[in-house]
């Protein structure tokens, strides 16, 4: 598992008549802690959508070390490798700690194999409809398979059940939430759930991660051990992350390189110094008293 | 939750109960049914209610898997209940207009690939909806099977219906008594039961949790939703396929009549009373609502009621006080004896008034699993089950 590059270019995304993006093109080289910021309603959260599938962007492309990863499903792009939290907390409220990690590491538990992410390039809807189709058979084989296996519950999968708890373990043992395995996610206190989100999101084995303003709410305290939880997880999971933030310290402090979107554009990318020292963003999303208050101040 | 004396009670002997190990409780569970059909008390129209309830914790089990795992609503369950009962009679009966005469075991598995394709022809067009707008849909499609039985009167004998179905053989004896009948239904629950319980607590199981939780987010962990829940469809319809099939050959004839809104709504309420998600409030849930409204109008009730004349003199002293204050005449209470017909008469309202009571006391169900009890419940306390234990 190795960090993967992230490339957009010239992304899109257009709600009728209103462009939530336009013309993003961004590279973000593996290994790096990305980050994104702007005002707000600027497109952050809009451009993570498009890159998990939970959008399909209206025009350009998103690749993944050199896969295309635009316009799969949300499962086929996390089976890719990427992976997010959200900026509203969203955890599997009523399943415990540990439950919301296995379901993270659901892929990596199949003893079936699923169909290779297909890409749905065709533009013809008989095409596509005759290739969903042609998989129906596989796909009934292996739900088939897997309820019976599910039922008779043989050695092998109880053997990969225990490895995937042992490795749920490890993975909450990373974040700092030993000892509430079996707590139900939503008694959780806040910043424990922000930890819980990343560790569910870690179990999907992500080469590119996505940190929906992973310190909203948080006080300086809680905000500085997220950071440095942050830089371990790049480090100790090999990964690549892109964090939306909205506090400055927090970006400055940990980001190797910023993007600066504003109305669904790219204004600015380069390193805190130099986005601290750009004009359009200062006026854009600083404003000019900022600069002079918050922007110099700024580690 | 309310804390008054039932809820309290139940509480102590539910503990009581989930503090005994699994197998143990298995164990007296099935015992306790099996002996049964021993004890003369219980004749054959009791076994025969007590069919109809083992009938009704299958359907309720299946329907689980579908409201209860995935949180899907469904309200045309009895769909599928009329595709695995019209499979077998089709089939299996010589007066069917096929004439095939197939044997129930043939059959069987047959209803329930038939049963789980209803299933997919269901769960395909409704994959986008949630909550009541799948509700309305299901809906349909309940109705659309049972017109369908009506119209196909060339393959399902129309309105008419179909007589003189197969009956299965278990171990070199027929089954075609209550008795029988009875432990043929109790081994099939109990079965499916099993079942239900493992697939919950698997990774399919897990997956279909996090969809009921929180679609989108399920999705963006690596699961494809649109196969969790066709997977649930299917699962939850292969279930009452084969509920529809005992149905079928323990009544011997199917018309389609018998297949209305009101099957739906029963296996839905008795999953939802029992407590969602839960086994023993399946069963429970089935007792209540299948069980009691027959036994309301058995003999046995009346007779019970007619030993409680002794209270009757009590009561009308009692109305007789009132009447001297009030300025209305209360009357007063007839003999016990018919106190048996006057409760058979007006079974339905005792059981709605009961329906009511339960769900007002009692919001999660009598039995809820814990995690549905969790739900309801103020927050802050640990879930005590580690789910370690595979």
């Amino acid at each position: 598992m190795a960090a993967g590059t992230l490339t957009a270019a010239g992304l899109g995304m257009q709600f009728e008549g209103l462009t939530a993006l336009s013309d993003i093109t961004l590279t973000v080289p593996a290994g790096e802690i990305h980050g994104l910021i702007g005002p707000n309603g600027a497109g952050k959260t809009t451009f993570f959508n498009c890159i998990t599938g939970f959008y399909r962007p209206t025009s350009g492309s998103l690749l993944l070390d050199d896969v295309r990863i635009d316009g799969l499903a949300p499962h086929e792009i996390s089976a890719s490798g990427v992976s997010r939290t959200f900026q509203n907390i969203r955890l599997f409220g009523n399943m415990t700690t540990l439950e919301n990690v296995l379901v993270g590491s659901h892929a990596h538990i199949g003893s079936f194999a699923d169909a290779p992410p297909s890409r749905s390039r065709s533009s013809h809807r008989t095409v596509e409809t005759l290739r969903k189709l042609s998989a129906a058979p596989r796909a009934t084989a292996i739900g088939v398979g897997e309820i019976a296996s599910a039922v008779s519950r043989p050695p092998r999968v109880r053997e990969r059940e225990r490895e995937a708890i042992n490795r749920a373990r490890t993975l909450l043992g990373s974040v700092g939430l030993v000892g509430r395995e079996n707590m139900v996610a939503r008694n959780l206190p806040y910043g424990d759930q922000r930890r819980l989100e990343i560790a569910r999101a870690l179990a999907t084995r992500p080469r590119l991660l996505l940190l929906d303003e992973p310190t909203a709410g948080m006080n300086p305290q809680e905000s500085a051990s997220m950071v440095s939880l942050i830089r371990q997880i790049r480090d100790e999971f090999a990964t690549t992350i892109i964090l939306i933030e909205h506090q400055m310290r927090v970006v400055m402090g940990v980001c190797e390189r910023i993007t600066v979107l504003d109305y669904g554009r790219k204004i600015s990318e380069g390193t805190p110094l130099e986005v601290q020292r750009d004009r359009l963003v200062v006026e854009a999303y600083l404003g000019t008293r900022a600069l002079t208050e918050d922007g110099h101040a700024a580690p | 939750m309310p804390d008054n004396a039932v809820s309290r009670y139940l509480k102590r002997v539910r503990s009581r109960w989930q503090k005994s190990p699994s197998w143990a409780r298995t164990i007296a569970l099935l015992a306790a049914l099996l002996i049964v059909p021993f004890i003369p008390f219980f004749d054959e129209p009791w076994l025969r209610v007590f069919f109809l309830v083992g009938l009704y914790v299958m359907l309720g089990l299946g329907l689980n898997v579908v409201v209860g795992f995935a949180g899907l609503l469904d309200l045309g369950y009895v769909a599928f209940f009329a595709v695995g009962a019209y499979t077998l009679a089709i089939f299996s009966s010589a007066s069917s207009p096929l004439d095939l005469s197939i044997n129930f075991w043939l059959v069987l598995p047959l209803a329930m690939i038939v049963g789980a394709t209803a299933g997919l022809l269901l769960g395909f067009p409704v994959l986008p909806l949630r909550g009541d707008y799948l509700a309305i849909v299901t809906l349909g499609f309940g109705e659309i099977v049972r017109v369908l039985i009506v119209n196909m009167d060339n393959v399902t004998a129309g309105a008419q219906g179909i007589s003189a179905i197969s009956t299965p053989s278990l171990a070199f004896r027929h089954v075609d008594n209550p008795t029988s009948w009875y432990y043929f239904i109790v081994l099939a629950a109990a079965l499916v039961a099993f079942c239900t319980t493992r697939l919950g607590d698997s990774r399919v199981g897990r997956a279909w949790e996090a969809i009921r939780e929180d679609e989108d987010v399920a999705a963006a962990m690596g699961i494809n939703t649109i196969k969790y829940k066709l997977m649930a469809f299917a699962s939850g319809a292969a279930i009452g396929a084969v509920g529809g099939v005992l149905y079928a050959s323990q009544f011997s004839f199917v018309n389609p009549s018998a297949f209305t809104l009101q099957i739906s709504v029963n296996v839905l309420a008795l999953v939802i009373i029992g407590g969602m998600g839960s086994t023993t409030g399946i069963i429970v849930g089935a007792f209540i609502l299948v069980g009691l409204p027959d036994i309301l109008q058995f003999r046995e009730t009346a007779d019970l009621l007619g030993r409680l004349e002794f209270l009757r003199s009590g009561v009308n002293h009692l109305i007789d006080g009132l009447n001297a204050l009030s300025p209305w005449d209360l009357g007063a209470l007839p003999a016990a004896d018919t106190w048996g017909t006057e409760i058979a008469d007006k079974r339905f309202i005792i059981f709605g008034a009961l329906l009511v009571a339960i769900m007002v006391l009692r919001p999660a169900g009598l039995f809820p699993s814990k995690r549905r009890e969790l739900e309801f419940e103020n927050p802050g306390v640990e879930a005590p089950q580690p789910i370690g234990a595979v």
